[in-house]
């Protein structure tokens, strides 16, 4: 606990699965649209019917891939005196919030959010919007609200 | 609600309205905005239809303005501003003074046929000016920024020294080194869009004739667009920064500027989020650069950000550094040592630039001749671009500020007190975990600054570092 921040020590939650499915099912869709969209090029030529399959190959595996290791580095964690982040499929990224910084925390619910029953934790500082953490069930993101504003800061900038 | 004038001894304390010239001013504002397409609209537009049209207009803008002034009031609620408005939709806005970053006092051409000025309130987070008083008595603004900055420091001293005076032979060298390439190009842009068809290439046609060379035409070309670019910068700098001085008065800064349109910035020191050095090639040849203050309470939607933040808008590199010196309280800016971006980073942007340039060869040689002549410089530009970009990464910790520089042509070096920054960011993009380099963000509102291109290691020390800083 407290002000560790190297990377190698990882925050310690993780998204709630859900979220899994709610990802592979937005990248299953995109990539059917796609291919629906390319088919027209299939049995034109037999390079262009090679490139259409192996764009499709590409793309199932990217759909299966991506997610998965999104949510995998996805995690989060509240800490003595900070909000812990570490996400990224292909872009790496370590996010600190310090508690006395956060201007206000809010809770969104969209409908792919609502459809598998989850939430996302938006928060923001001075500076914008420092973090959104997707993918938590309705009473982990109430309870998360709940804690960083009960912690976070009044301090004017 | 008192709507009188309220009492000698709490002026603002009661609601008022703003001087009856804010109509006027409003008026101008609309007619600045429709202009252009009025101006269009009369001379193509027919014998009845446009006339018809702009008084139309004309009369609903006056309407508007009238209708908006009778409904326009603020007041003092202790040191609070309160202002509301609105007729179908009423609103009413409250500036605490712990969230104001700076009053500024706006005089354009129309304030001072009426021999009013506007109070320009800039606050914390605000997406745009947030308190405007658009027409105020100078003796009502002068009062109002008073009582409005009160807790921030005494009355004006006069006799303080300038900490910037602009002459006239600095304004000059200001517009000469200004750089304005872009407004030429934006120009240039819009011309060919309004123009005739035809005009355009006409005039680039007789440029290029008297039996010239290509190679002359171009250099003609050039020598137009650089005498063009010279004459708007010099013309843009008078206007904006004419009888420029930058005083500090206690614990705020006092920037005075303007040929046209007059201002007068106050900006509470402690309300500085960064200070930003920038230094243009040209600039940088003749160690000249500028200084900018940024602070929480210029908006990017007021157009104001770019000169109302100047500090100096051009002096010699050591004297701005002592400048930002003296406004930060940092002794050892001038004295820092900027840790550069690892060769490897050189190495990552070099193969992107290869990567560029060879596919631009690619498609010049795929489509036609002239294409692939086009493509040429391609790859020495991006070489070099990215060459210079490397050369300008560097960051430096002096003492409890964080120093981070980075920009190929204008190269910005950015310093703020680490108590500034509200959180970190730590990124590792694909292309550079292969090369162990990393980029740490540090935002800071309206001021945000990023380490780029940074050893590895490096990085999660200063995330470390300035983690424990913050949160200690």
């Amino acid at each position: 606990m407290g002000t560790d921040t190297g990377q190698r020590r990882r925050p310690a939650k993780s998204l709630d699965r859900r979220v899994l499915r709610m990802w592979w099912t937005t990248w299953g869709v995109l990539v059917a649209i796609g291919a629906a969209v390319a088919s027209p090029l299939v049995g034109r030529s037999p390079v262009l019917t090679t490139a259409y399959v192996a764009g499709v190959i590409a793309a199932v595996v990217l759909a299966a891939a991506i997610p998965y290791l999104r949510y995998r580095r996805w995690r989060y964690e509240i800490r003595e005196r900070d909000l812990f982040l570490s996400r990224g499929s292909l872009f790496f990224v370590l996010t600190l919030i310090p508690f006395d910084r956060i201007q206000y925390v809010e809770t969104h619910q969209g409908p792919l959010d609502l459809a598998f029953g989850l939430m996302q934790l938006v928060v923001y500082t001075a500076a914008g919007r420092a973090a959104r953490i997707p993918g938590l069930g309705p009473g982990e993101a109430g309870s998360l609200r709940e804690e960083l504003s009960k912690v976070a800061g009044t301090e004017s900038v | 609600m008192g709507r009188g004038d309220g009492s000698a001894a709490t002026p603002f304390s009661t609601w008022r309205r703003l001087h009856p010239a804010a109509i006027a001013v409003w008026i101008s504002a609309i007619a600045g905005s429709f202009a252009i397409p009025l101006v269009v609209l009369l001379v193509l537009g027919g014998d009845r239809g446009p006339l018809f049209f702009s008084t139309a207009f004309g009369a609903i803008a006056v309407i508007g303005s009238v209708i908006r002034w009778t409904r326009y009031w603020y007041r003092l609620d202790g040191q609070t501003l309160v202002i509301r408005g609105g007729l179908l939709q009423r609103w009413e806005r409250t500036l605490q003074p712990a969230r104001i970053q700076s009053v500024d006092v706006v005089q354009k051409l129309t304030h001072r046929l009426f021999g009013v000025v506007e109070l320009r309130i800039e606050v914390v987070g605000g997406t745009g000016t947030e308190g405007s008083l658009v027409a105020l008595t100078p003796t009502e603004a002068t009062r109002l920024r008073a009582l409005l900055m009160a807790d921030h420091v005494a009355d004006d001293d006069p006799t303080e020294p300038a900490l910037v005076r602009m002459r006239p032979a600095d304004l000059l060298l200001a517009g000469v080194t200004g750089g304005r390439v872009a407004v030429v190009a934006a120009m240039a842009g819009w011309a060919f869009q309004v123009l005739p068809e035809g005009t355009f290439v006409q005039t680039l046609d007789r440029l290029a004739g008297a039996g010239r060379s290509d190679f002359e035409t171009i250099l003609v070309i050039a020598g137009v667009l650089l005498t063009a670019s010279i004459l708007i910068s010099l013309v843009s700098t008078v206007l904006v920064y004419w009888g420029f001085t930058a005083v500090r008065r206690g614990d705020r800064l006092v920037i005075t500027r303007g040929l046209l349109q007059t201002r007068r910035s106050v900006v509470p020191i402690a309300r500085i989020q960064a200070i930003r050095l920038e230094e243009n090639l040209i600039r940088r040849a003749f160690g000249l650069a500028s200084l900018r203050v940024l602070t929480a309470g210029y908006g990017r939607g007021s157009g104001d950000e770019q000169q109302s933040s100047m500090l100096v808008p051009v002096a010699d590199r050591r004297r701005c550094l002592e400048l930002a010196e003296a406004v930060l309280g940092s002794a050892g800016l001038r004295s820092a040592v900027i840790l550069p971006a690892p060769r490897r980073a050189l190495v990552r942007r070099l193969c992107f630039a290869t990567i560029l340039g060879s596919a631009a060869l690619g498609l010049g040689l795929a489509f036609r001749d002239g294409a692939f002549a086009a493509a040429l410089p391609v790859l020495p530009l991006a070489l070099g671009f990215q060459f210079l970009a490397w050369r300008a990464l560097g960051h430096a910790i002096v003492g409890p500020h964080v120093l981070a520089r980075s920009g190929a042509l204008v190269r910005r070096t950015t310093v703020a007190d680490q108590a500034n920054i509200q959180h970190l960011v730590l990124r590792r993009s694909p292309t550079q975990r292969p090369f162990g380099i990393a980029s740490l963000t540090l935002a800071i509102p309206k001021a945000a600054t990023s380490v780029i291109d940074v050893d590895d290691e490096v990085a999660e020390e200063r995330f470390a570092d300035l983690a424990g800083r913050l949160v200690g």
